[in-house]
């Protein structure tokens, strides 16, 4: 009897495991079939061949889906991009999110499985750079010759971005507008306490004074008057236009050699150092948040604002984190009657201007990796979404469901339901970053209109964010120290403008100035070197 | 099995015995193919990826077709001085915390022990073991609203009583006491269930023979709860030690913030901010591979030690 129910126990799990091995065949040979279906499909591109062809493409998921709408990878828009690019053209697409906070790892660890999507996209240059290095990427060249509708609409000047040792490894996406950050104020606050709208630094300092000792939105003592949060973070706020607006003139060689790109804050520039300075001086005066660098994902700034704590900041301009309906703005509306912020640009330089720095006119790097087999596809997938029509639709939706015309500007719809289908539209049309409508004052007022009841402080603080802007100085080769010490150079840089802010102001120049020469050493000094080795030879 | 081992059978017998004992039980020896399938595929065929450590690696070319450079990652990686910064780093913080945290589900287990009210008993365990089934993303968000500086609910009672607010999270000291301290409040409870387990192995009479001779609760917890869960410390000590060097990516990371970076930049973040964010996937592989074999050594020598003492170890 034992036995026996032992036999039949280890039969029973012979058959389990037997079972187990040729399902995991079957799944492979299933596999196998479609692969070599899809290749062949490709090559013969122009065949009505039955078999679908499956596009993977990358999209942002920034975990904002409204309750109602579908998720990233399958909404109202990929179904419409379905039915008017994929159906006519028996291709099938395929939406593989990325969580826009971590893209670049996980866009790494896609590329390195071999198992990324057709059609990539990041913004770090780095990332980039790497690609390029290691032949990861598809050479566009010759296959952006057959999309006229995208050469047309990106132009030279945008695809010369995208040049990497005389080829086209990258398609950049088109910026019609570079603004980047403005700064913001209580109006309602400075009426009460009858102050002017502050013009200059000096002015933006007693008015925060002002704000901390009279306390004019009654916080009980919470209020902050210049808020921030933390600096490495991807938040939208910063105050680097403040104290960039330190730096002094430099000579173009300076500027090329002392300038660092990915972000990294260029403290070895002349005057930063009084920036960060005066921003201490803010600190030891009670005017800035000390606990800004625990924020590290931007909410408690959004929170402190939308709550009416907050008197002034500086952010990106024309942003929906802050405009678009039910988000800060909006939120703090209903928090404090009255409450209203507008765009300012006080911080002035040496010369009564305000510099800030602005983005190139393109977006993100659009790429394809080598393991694509479906290069051809992919381009023809971006040269469909160029067509003025289908940008159009893709950047404002339906007309009468997502916008209506008002001065021959689309009009963003905000009721709910118009939200459970256009919420991350921005992100699905990937070869725009911004709508083009042919003059930057056309653009301006265009962009307004994405944030109805805020189209006045929108298109002013675009304004202000593009004013005395200058863009970052471009190599023809990547700067390789940069790509090797970037990462940890930006860490520390971070370290001792964050350190410096709150340090006490004894020990300022000590912590700053040590600081510098620890961040020279830790690879600084081989930037500039090589940044400088570059222009040199650039200008040769 | 002492039979087989007897002097008087030749070598060959052994064999034979051998071969016919795994015949034998060959059912058995089935069953276990299951898993050991799987510690081979899972955790055996992965390690080859460590090879990367000794290449130049690129991603696109993967580990058969990258170029190998020897040790030459190795030398970057003790030529950066943030290397020794992080080193240290680890070993402080997973060395305190072994200070700290590793009594503390010990003295829980002893008082826990002698709860004699089954109700209470139960419940103060459940409450005891939640914190371990949050994640370190929410203890963060907690930590946060307790002790920041500007509206922290620890903060606001202490400038509230006319104090100057205490930066618990901004001065890397006092982040230190905040990072163990949380250590000890999300592990202790979970900690507990080992050695309370342990407990219930105690064998009754003893603690019946020490009533008669007329030892108090203090006494009994000394001369017989904790020598007969002394085993069971051990065994945990050494698998801590083993730890020393690994230390947890969310903990440090999530915690940690641009301030306290002279403490809070650990291994495990310093591989996810080199491997993962700039790409160098060889420098970071191999400083995974260092930490691996300190590890390695850390366990064979407490091991041994223990071994020496009279305990029985874990091999």
């Amino acid at each position: 009897m034992h036995a026996k129910q032992r036999k039949w126990f280890v039969t029973s799990a012979a058959v389990v495991l037997l079972a187990s091995v040729l399902s995991a065949c079957g799944n492979s040979n299933d596999n196998n079939s479609t692969n070599t279906s899809d290749a062949s499909t490709s090559e013969g591109a122009a065949n009505t061949n039955k078999e679908k062809v499956t596009l993977k493409v990358e999209v942002f998921d920034r975990g904002n889906a409204p309750a109602g709408a579908g998720p990233v990878t399958d909404n109202f828009w990929t179904q419409w991009i379905q039915t008017n690019f994929g159906d006519p053209n028996n291709i099938k697409l395929e939406f593989v999110p990325v969580p826009r906070n971590q893209e670049v790892d996980k866009l790494n660890v896609l590329m390195a499985t071999g198992d990324a999507p057709d059609l990539v996209f990041t913004y770090d240059m780095n990332t980039i750079y790497n690609y390029v290095k290691d032949d990861g990427l598809i050479d566009l060249t010759s296959l952006i010759e057959n999309a006229p509708n995208l050469k047309k609409f990106l132009g030279d000047e945008v695809l010369n971005y995208g040049v990497f040792n005389d080829k086209q490894y990258t398609i950049p996406a088109k910026r019609p507008l570079q603004y980047t950050q403005s700064t913001y104020i209580r109006k309602d606050w400075l009426d009460k306490l009858e102050l002017p709208v502050p013009t200059t630094t000096e002015q933006f300092y007693e008015t925060m004074k002002a704000f901390k000792e009279k306390d004019p939105g009654q916080t009980g003592g919470k209020v902050i008057p210049y808020d921030f949060s933390s600096l490495d973070n991807t938040s939208i706020t910063s105050p680097f236009v403040l104290v960039n607006s330190f730096v002094n003139k430099m000579s173009e060689e300076e500027f090329y050699s002392l300038t660092s790109s990915s972000y990294i804050p260029e403290i070895t520039k002349p005057g930063y150092k009084d920036g960060v300075q005066y921003l201490n001086k803010f600190y030891q005066e009670g005017l800035i948040n000390p606990d800004f660098a625990l924020d590290k994902d931007g909410k408690q700034f959004e929170s402190d604002v939308a709550n009416g704590y907050v008197g002034a900041f500086t952010a990106l301009a024309a942003h929906p984190n802050l405009m678009a309906p039910g988000k800060v703005f909006d939120t703090l509306k209903q928090n404090v009657p009255g409450a209203e912020y507008i765009a300012i640009d006080p911080f002035t330089d040496e010369e009564g201007k305000t510099p800030k720095s602005i983005y190139d006119p393109i977006g993100m790097h659009i790429m394809i990796p080598k393991t694509s087999k479906h290069a051809a596809e992919a381009i023809k997938y971006l040269d469909w979404m160029s067509q003025s029509d289908v940008l159009f639709t893709l950047q404002n939706g339906m007309e009468g469901q997502h916008y209506t015309l008002e001065n021959g500007f689309p009009k963003a719809i905000t009721t709910d339901e118009a939200k459970k289908t256009f919420y991350n539209n921005t992100d699905i049309a990937i070869i725009a970053n911004g709508k083009d409508f042919g003059s930057i004052e056309k653009d301006i007022e265009a962009t307004s209109y994405q944030f109805p009841g805020y189209e006045e402080i929108a298109k002013q603080s675009i304004q202000n964010a593009l004013k005395d802007g200058y863009s970052m100085p471009r190599f023809d080769r990547p700067i390789e120290s940069e790509i090797k010490y970037g990462t940890t150079l930006k860490a520390k840089a971070y370290e001792i403008v964050v350190k410096s802010i709150l340090a006490k102001p004894d020990q300022f120049n000590k912590i700053f100035d040590d600081g510098v020469k620890e961040y020279l050493k830790l690879g600084g000094q081989a930037i500039q070197d090589e940044r400088l080795a570059a222009y040199q030879e650039m200008k040769k | 099995m002492d039979r087989s081992l007897a002097p008087s059978k030749s070598l060959p017998a052994i064999k034979r015995r051998q071969a016919k004992g795994i015949w034998k039980d060959y059912q058995l020896y089935m069953l276990l193919i299951l898993p050991i399938a799987y510690f081979i595929l899972f955790k055996y065929v992965p390690m080859y990826g460590a090879a990367i450590a000794f290449q130049d690696y690129s991603i696109f070319k993967g580990v058969t077709g990258s170029e190998w450079i020897g040790l030459e990652n190795f030398r970057e990686l003790f030529k950066m001085e943030q290397f020794y910064v992080v080193v240290r780093n680890t070993l402080m913080l997973n060395f305190l915390d072994l200070i700290v945290s590793f009594p503390a589900p010990i003295i829980l287990a002893l008082l826990l022990n002698e709860l004699r009210v089954a109700w209470f008993k139960k419940t103060a365990q459940t409450l005891l073991y939640l914190p371990h089934f949050i994640s370190w993303i929410i203890i963060g968000g907690l930590v946060y609203q307790m002790f920041a500086n500007n509206g922290g609910l620890v903060n606001n009672v202490v400038t509230s009583l006319g104090f100057d607010s205490i930066p618990f999270l901004t001065e890397k000291n006092h982040w230190l006491l905040v990072y163990l301290g949380t250590g000890i409040w999300q592990s202790a409870g979970w900690g507990t269930i080992i050695y309370l387990a342990a407990m219930t192995g105690i064998n009754k009479d003893l603690y019946e023979a020490a009533d008669v001779d007329g030892a108090g609760r203090l006494k009994k917890m000394w001369h017989i709860t904790l020598p007969g869960i002394r085993p069971t410390i051990i065994v945990m000590l050494i698998m801590q030690l083993g730890h020393i060097m690994t230390i947890g990516f969310e903990r440090p990371f999530v915690m940690g913030n641009t301030l306290v970076m002279d403490y809070a930049e650990v291994i495990s973040t310093f591989v996810y901010k080199a491997g993962l964010q700039s790409a160098q996937f060889s420098l970071a592989t191999a400083m995974g591979l260092f930490q691996a074999l300190v590890g390695l050594f850390f366990v064979v020598i407490s091991n041994t030690i223990a071994k020496r003492f009279g305990e029985q170890g874990i091999w």
